[in-house]
């Protein structure tokens, strides 16, 4: 196992230095000029230069692109163009507040969408089923800052079971910091859940009529066991591997969740970079997510070798 | 008294709307020790018999008729409760496929173990014991490192074993093996046979043995069972049935073996397949394929008992009121 993780570690160099040059070259191809959008298009030319000296944009794009390298390597994102604020810091400031909110929407989208999903492909066709599918279908379809909006409403505001504005409690006070977390993670957590649980009954529909599950039957294992046991480990397979991909998309999803709710996060710095055409800070922050995902599908290949054991040996 | 009486037994299938037999008027018995050979060309329902027995069929399919007596006493099996004590207690069962028969994310041992801690209620380090003995006892090599190894670590031959091994684990009275060998090589076949025959003389186990190979039957049955679509056609101990075999398809089968340990999923010596369940004959169910069909076959299908001897019983018109077998022979 050791050996398979070290090997795992070892090809995430190669794919990380594929996506910051991704990054680095992306960054170059937007239509626009940093320079012009910047300082305004009356900027005078020397204004132009000395902004093309300071950024180091002047220089040839080999020595940029070592440079810029070097720069993450050492964990140097640059300096913000708008408050001279290093980038690092004010990513790092804000990064917990995303990671534990996707963390906690890939919590909630599992831990519901699974139990759903089984508990539908055991009534396959019957009236759980039915009230199972249009759950998910509503969760798919439904717009995510529409029901944001609707349970700051009702559970916020009406209910008053949760603070309306989240983040900001510390974890020294571990409850008040869960209670800010629940709303938003839910909301989050909901569209997974509909998609986990569709993983979930595919995949219980394709086991349960396997050979092995017939042995299992056959040996006197209880139906009880055999659902939640025998055919779910199979199954967790393909939910892993989905929740794995689905993590990047989930980490974006978190932006719009994180404007509606009012939390510090990554979103929030994104919408402010945007705004205000923050070019390297947003550079970082492209670093960041693509950084994110790299890491997570590369957790996700750990894990996957620890629940299938044809995985590892290999 | 019998380990297995099959008395009567009725499976149908709803099929678009409409019930077909699948299985009727299956009736024999093994006693202890015994191994009882099931044959038939493919589609004969001889798989619907075994899961009829195990309580495992599938959703469409339902025993409408009949008993399953299992050491005198008839099994309910409308509780699932009690099927569930009996499966893998009492009665073990055993596969075709040996590559998907095991579940591809738990430990053979895991496997093994599981119907000991149900039926025996052994400790978990108790029922990991006796695993590691069964596996030694259906000779898997290096048994004890082997117990935490997963089946893609296995071969064909020795997945088979595991699969044995799980299914005598509590000590069955019982065992139904489904075309046990069908997948594996001819060396490895007769391994896995003889490996079944120790097991079965060890605990005076019962046996159903359903294959398509005579040679199998010819070398490791007591008795035959000879069915055709759905219906138990003939049933005698196997040296009669070589002999003297009564009914038409009993004698086509034997006939399209040259070679006793050729293969029947295909008839020679008679043209045809078995009819689909939708589209089975009203009378004797191999009236089409029958060289010597009379008009009674068409309208009614033939009853047994109709034999001069208990031992050996056929279900064909040609047998009754003492017709003598050898009459219509040619
Ligand atoms: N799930 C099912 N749906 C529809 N028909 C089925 C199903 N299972 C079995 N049958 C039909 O029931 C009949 C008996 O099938 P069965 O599997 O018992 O045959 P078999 O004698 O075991 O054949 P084989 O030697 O190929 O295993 C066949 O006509 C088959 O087509
Ligand atoms: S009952 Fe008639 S059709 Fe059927 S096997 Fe006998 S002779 Fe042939
Ligand atoms: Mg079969």
């Amino acid at each position: 196992m050791l050996r398979f993780i070290g090997r795992r570690l070892v090809t995430l160099v190669p794919t990380l230095l594929a996506v910051l040059t991704l990054v680095f070259v992306l960054v170059r191809v937007v239509p626009g000029n940093p320079a012009l959008i910047l300082l305004g298009d009356q900027a005078t030319p020397e204004a132009i230069a000395r902004f093309y000296r300071e950024t180091g944009l002047d220089q040839p794009i080999w020595h940029q692109y070592l440079s810029f390298l070097g720069q993450i390597a050492r964990g140097d994102l640059g300096r913000s163009m708008i408050n001279d604020r290093p980038v690092t810091s004010a990513i790092a400031e804000v990064l917990p507040y995303t990671l534990e909110l996707s963390i906690a929407g890939v919590v909630v989208g599992v831990l519901l969408g699974v139990p759903l999903g089984v508990v539908a492909a055991r009534s396959n066709g019957g009236w759980v089923d039915w009230l199972v599918r249009i759950v998910t279908l509503g969760g798919l379809s439904f717009p995510a800052f529409v029901s944001a909006i609707m349970m700051l409403l009702v559970f916020g505001l009406w209910l008053g079971w949760f603070p309306i504005i989240s983040g900001g409690k510390p974890w020294s006070d571990p409850g008040g910091r869960l209670m800010s977390l629940a709303l938003p993670a839910i909301n989050l957590g909901l569209v997974m859940m509909a998609y986990v649980a569709r993983v979930t009954r595919g995949g219980m529909l394709n086991t349960l009529p396997s050979d092995f599950i017939r042995t299992a039957r056959a040996k006197g294992v209880p139906m009880r066991r055999i659902v939640w046991k025998h055919a779910l480990r199979n199954v967790l397979l393909a939910v892993v591997t989905f929740t794995g991909l689905y993590f990047s998309v989930l980490i974006g999803n978190s932006v719009l969740t994180e404007i509606v709710f009012n939390r510090p996060g990554l979103g929030k710095l994104v919408v402010g970079a945007l705004d205000r055409r923050d070019y390297t800070l947003l550079q970082g922050l492209v670093v960041t997510y693509a950084v994110l995902v790299v890491v997570v599908n590369t957790l996700t290949d750990l894990l996957y070798g620890l629940v299938d054991p044809r995985v590892k040996t290999g | 008294m019998s380990v297995l009486h099959i008395d009567d037994l009725r499976t149908s299938l709803t099929l678009n709307g409409r019930q077909h037999h699948a299985v009727r008027e299956v009736n024999f018995r093994i006693e202890e020790g015994e191994t009882v050979a099931v044959v038939g060309e493919s589609g004969c329902g001889k798989s619907m018999l075994a899961m009829s027995i195990m309580g495992l069929l599938p959703s469409i399919a339902v025993v409408t008729d009949g008993h399953v007596v299992l050491e005198g006493k008839p099994i309910e099996r409308e509780s699932e409760r009690q099927m569930e004590a009996i499966r893998g207690a009492r009665i073990g069962m055993i596969f075709q496929e040996p590559m998907t028969a095991l579940n591809p994310v738990l430990t053979v041992g895991e496997q093994i173990a599981e119907p000991l801690r149900d039926h025996l209620g052994l400790s978990r380090s108790e029922a990991r014991r006796r695993a590691i003995a069964l596996m030694e006892r259906v000779r898997i090599p290096s048994a004890a490192s082997r117990y935490d190894s997963y089946p893609h670590e296995f071969s064909g031959g020795m997945r088979q074993r595991v699969v044995i091994a799980l299914a005598i684990a509590c000590g069955p009275r019982l065992l139904i093996a489904d075309e046990p060998t069908t997948a594996l090589d001819v060396t490895v076949q007769r391994q896995i046979l003889d490996l079944l025959d120790m097991l079965q003389d060890d605990g005076r186990m019962a046996m159903m043995l359903i294959t398509h190979n005579l040679g199998i039957v010819a070398a490791h049955a007591d008795r035959v069972v000879v069915m055709y679509g759905g219906d138990m056609v003939e049933s005698a101990p196997v040296r009669a049935l070589f002999r003297n075999p009564a009914h038409p398809y009993s004698r086509a089968l034997l006939a399209s073996l040259p070679r006793v340990d050729r293969d029947l999923s295909e008839l020679a010596s008679i043209p045809g397949r078995v009819p689909p369940l939708t589209r089975l004959p009203d009378g004797c169910r191999f009236i089409d394929r029958c060289p010597h069909a009379m008009k009674i076959c068409q309208a009614l299908p033939p009853r047994v008992p109709v034999a001069d001897d208990a031992e050996h019983e056929v279900r064909c018109w040609l047998h009754v009121e003492g017709s003598g077998r050898d009459a219509s022979a040619g």
